[in-house]
């Protein structure tokens, strides 16, 4: 369950790649057992901003405030993942107890914790496969299960839903959520607005800066998405939650750009 | 079976034969990580850049594996440097400066005929020439290699695996890259004389990609290249000797003839486009 402990501050933060701004002016707080969503369009500094949370990144301006001994568990786009590498399920997990390990090789504890955690996470028939033979949600939760040999302060998972059908989706959040009732603070990034509003109790909104972070309900606004991706939507209400739903409605027309002048600009410069 | 058993009468042999086991384990080792990082072009640079400071400290007149070590050494951890700059990229950074540094040996050369004879030997290798001291040198060298490897195996995996992700795991990333680019300089350094400049990159590649067609394991696939690239430097300089071939080119046709026949095997018995698509593109 969370708790008012911030675990994590991050007070008026900004961060740039040498001289392109990636974001700017961030203040939010993560506390113990939560659950969050950060949500935004591609290149809204989504993935940058779980990096200032890790540490990986040291901002230029603000401050991080974080316990020094923090442990973080880590789990990496998909995308970004060498399914190629001669590496089973079983060895992949261990490496989540590398940094802490006090022996050179695994010990039988790490083990034993190896082949309870693929168990509970309902995948302990797959401990000696090979990674590129699983499926998306097996994937998932094998980098999900490297992440716990950690035993993390916080579980910080990068577009763990991207590329995953409707159940693996459900199947996740529903495992991240009962990860988040252990204690551990949970954070995520996605894209899938309608999956972090039926299944998130908090959700931040951003593009360079937080427009909006809060309750499903409360973020989830056309205002507030109109500014976020600079797209129209629509919201409807479906047992409570917000539904995102596409406006027909030209996204030019609501970013402020007139479709007239737009078609002229682009005439001259081709 | 006295015919077979003959070469092992000659002292020159013996050293030879003991000098190409060991670095033929020695170079698909420390080549295992090479490969799995996608650097495969690192050891066909770093023994040219090794060049350059093997000419220079035969210039000034310092030991020769000071010199070359420490200059290997330095162009390793450059690359290391300006690989990390995602708009160079390891290749890139391979190429500018491991070729800088050869020419710079080269350019050393050109002012000093009296270097030529050494210079071919350091290009292809000379098992004949070598001595004692540098069997024990390349002994020991493989001590080392070995020892880290076993001391760091978890830590060298992960690393390999996904660097980025395993300093957010809490790993010191960048002393163990500064330790592994030691390894790498002093293996490619201890091997220089056996298989040549011109051969190590070879010695490095073949044999963890052999091996990697027939395993799924990490740890399999480092024990099998090692086993691998001690077997065909075995096989290699025998057959040189018989077939009076250079040992580094019989080596390293050793390993390629091994490579075939399991790109063949694995054709009809395992993924093999898929695990080279991985070796590959990584």
């Amino acid at each position: 369950m969370p708790t008012n402990d911030p675990l994590i501050r991050l007070d008026r933060v900004s961060f740039a790649y040498g001289s392109d701004p990636v974001i700017s002016d961030v203040s939010m707080t993560v506390s113990t057992g939560e659950l969050i969503g950060v949500v935004g369009p591609s290149g809204a500094g989504k993935t940058t901003l779980l990096k200032l949370i890790a540490g990986t990144e040291e901002p230029i301006l603000g401050t991080v405030q974080r316990p020094k001994t923090l442990r973080i568990g880590w789990v990496p786009q998909v995308e970004t993942v060498n399914w190629y590498f001669p590496v089973t399920v079983d060895e992949v997990v261990l490496m989540g107890s590398t940094a802490g390990g006090s022996r050179p090789w695994y010990t039988s504890d790490e083990r034993a914790r190896v082949h309870r955690l693929l168990h509970d996470l309902g995948i302990g028939h797959l401990e000696g496969r090979h990674i590129r033979r699983l499926s998306g949600g097996q994937q998932q939760r094998v980098f999900v299960a490297r992440a716990l040999m950690a035993d993390p302060d916080i579980l910080i998972l990068d577009e763990p839903l991207s590329g995953v059908d409707v159940k693996t989706r459900q199947d996740v959040l529903d495992l991240l959520a009962s990860l988040a009732a252990t204690g551990i603070a949970v954070i995520l990034t996605t894209h899938d607005l309608n999956g972090v509003a039926a299944h998130l109790p908090r959700v931040a909104c951003i593009n360079g800066r937080v427009v909006a972070d809060g309750h499903p309900a409360a973020v989830l606004r056309p205002a507030n998405l109109l500014e976020t991706f600079g797209a129209r939507m629509e919201i409807i209400e479906h047992e409570g939650h917000p539904i995102v739903i596409d406006s027909h409605e030209q996204s030019t027309n609501v970013i402020g750009l007139d479709p007239t002048t737009e078609r002229s600009r682009r005439g001259n410069a081709g | 079976m006295e015919t077979l058993a003959e070469p092992f009468q000659y002292l020159f042999f013996r050293e030879g034969f003991a000098m190409t086991v060991l670095a033929g384990a020695l170079c698909a080792l420390i080549g295992t990580y090479v490969v799995l990082r996608g650097m495969s072009y690192i050891g066909h640079g770093l023994s040219h850049a090794v060049f350059g400071g093997a000419a220079a400290s035969f210039l000034v007149g310092i030991n020769f594996y000071l010199g070359a070590g420490v200059w290997g050494l330095i162009s390793a951890l450059m690359i290391n440097r300006v690989s990390r700059r995602r708009t160079i990229g390891a290749d890139a950074a391979i190429g500018v400066i491991t070729t800088a540094s050869f020419a710079v040996g080269i350019a050393l050369i050109s002012r000093n005929r009296s270097f030529t004879r050494n210079f071919e030997a350091a290009l292809f290798g000379n098992v004949l020439g070598i001595d004692t001291s540098q069997v024990i040198g390349l002994a020991l060298v493989s001590a080392a290699v070995i020892g880290a490897i076993a001391l760091f195996y978890r830590r060298f995996l992960f690393l390999t695996f996904d660097g980025e992700v395993a300093e957010v795991f809490g790993l010191r990333t960048g002393r163990l890259d500064a330790l592994f680019s030691l390894l790498l300089a002093a293996s490619i350094i201890a091997s220089m004389q056996v298989l040549g400049v011109t051969l190590i990159a070879a010695a490095l590649v073949i044999p963890p990609v052999s091996a990697r067609l027939v395993t799924d394991r990490f740890g399999r696939m480092l024990v099998l290249a090692g086993v691998m690239g001690a077997v065909t430097g075995g096989i290699g300089i025998y057959l040189s000797f018989y077939l009076d071939v250079a040992s580094g080119a019989a080596i390293v046709i050793c390993q390629a003839i091994v490579f075939s026949v399991l790109y063949v095997f694995s054709a009809f018995f395992g993924d093999r486009r898929a695990q080279l698509a991985g070796v590959e593109a990584h």
